[in-house]
């Protein structure tokens, strides 16, 4: 697993070289999209031709579904309990503690 | 929404035409998958690296903020750890990794495929496009149960995307900010954690 995440380093670095390159950094972000669709087309491929899948389908349906409402509602149940339970009266949510500069809001649709 | 339809089609899709056999065999032996990853990988990289609003929200972390996307990322792990208990069929490692995606599904299901099973991998794609989804559809009910924070915790990795604007407009533009930051940390922090929870 090296590799993967060895080549998404050496494209953080290439992409911080390029930034201000903004016509091929643009056209890049565009091809993500183009690439998530053909990775999972060809994992959609894999999943149709693996018979132990194809033959498990609602087990595994299931399992996600679950696995989205369990994941989910931990972070949320979390968040609630530490931000309006433990940090109750001062959690920031104002401009004074606001963790971006102010030159960045613009940015932001 | 019509983007994450669109992936899930084209799944969906690769799984039709190799279940009829209408693939060419090439096609289905070949390491294919493992190519697009990494391609995908390189530019995801390209496109963190060159993303000099990313770098100025990261640059300027207070721990008070770190706190709320650590908060989020162990909720996930702890309740998927919890729900392998209840279960036979995965392990504690499996639901966790699949919890570890935040809800970005294209870069750890492909992982999670690459690095354990189809199966697995399938399980995290359909787990991390739901938790996109419900997010989408259930931000306004999270605010007024959970509070302003609960869209941004549901979002997890999308809140700096896809789910930024369903959390703007419910939780106010305040909690934007906390959204993008919270979902750039997320979003990093997702292809490291997934391999981290399968290989050890």
């Amino acid at each position: 697993m090296i590799e993967v995440l060895s080549l998404m380093t050496l494209g953080i670095l290439l992409g911080y070289v390029i930034r201000q390159k903004k016509k091929i950094t643009k056209r890049i972000n565009h091809s993500i999209f183009w690439v998530v669709l053909l990775l999972l087309f060809f994992m959609g491929v894999s999943v149709g031709s693996n018979p132990k899948i194809m033959q498990n389908l609602q087990t595994i349906g299931l399992r996600g579904l679950e696995l989205a409402l369990s994941a989910t509602f931990g972070s949320i149940l979390l968040v609630w309990l530490v931000f309006s339970v433990f940090f109750k009266s001062g959690w920031p949510t104002k401009n004074s503690n606001s963790p971006i500069d102010k030159n960045t809001k613009s940015t932001l649709p | 929404m019509k983007a994450s339809l669109l992936i899930v089609l084209f799944f969906i899709l690769g799984v039709l035409v190799s279940y009829f056999g209408l693939l060419p065999k090439l096609l289905l032996h070949a390491d294919i998958n493992s190519y697009v990853l990494y391609l995908l990988m390189f530019v995801v990289g390209i496109g963190i690296g060159s993303d000099e609003e990313s770098l100025a929200v990261l640059r300027n972390i207070k721990f008070r903020i770190l706190l709320i996307p650590i908060t989020i990322a162990i909720g996930s792990l702890a309740a998927s750890a919890l729900f392998s208990f209840l279960v036979s069929d995965l392990t504690l490692k499996e639901s966790m990794a699949v919890g570890a995606g935040f809800g970005y599904y294209s870069l750890s299901s492909g992982i999670i495929t690459k690095i354990h099973s189809d199966s697995l991998g399938t399980i995290a794609l359909l787990a991390n496009v739901i938790r996109e989804i419900f997010t989408l559809l259930f931000a306004p009910l999270l605010v007024f149960l959970f509070g302003k924070m609960a869209p941004v915790a549901s979002g997890g990795a999308t809140a700096m995307d896809t789910t930024l604007p369903i959390i703007t407009r419910v939780s106010g533009n305040d909690m934007g900010l906390i959204a993008v930051f919270s979902g750039i940390v997320l979003t990093l922090i997702v292809p490291f954690l997934v391999t981290i929870i399968l290989t050890f």
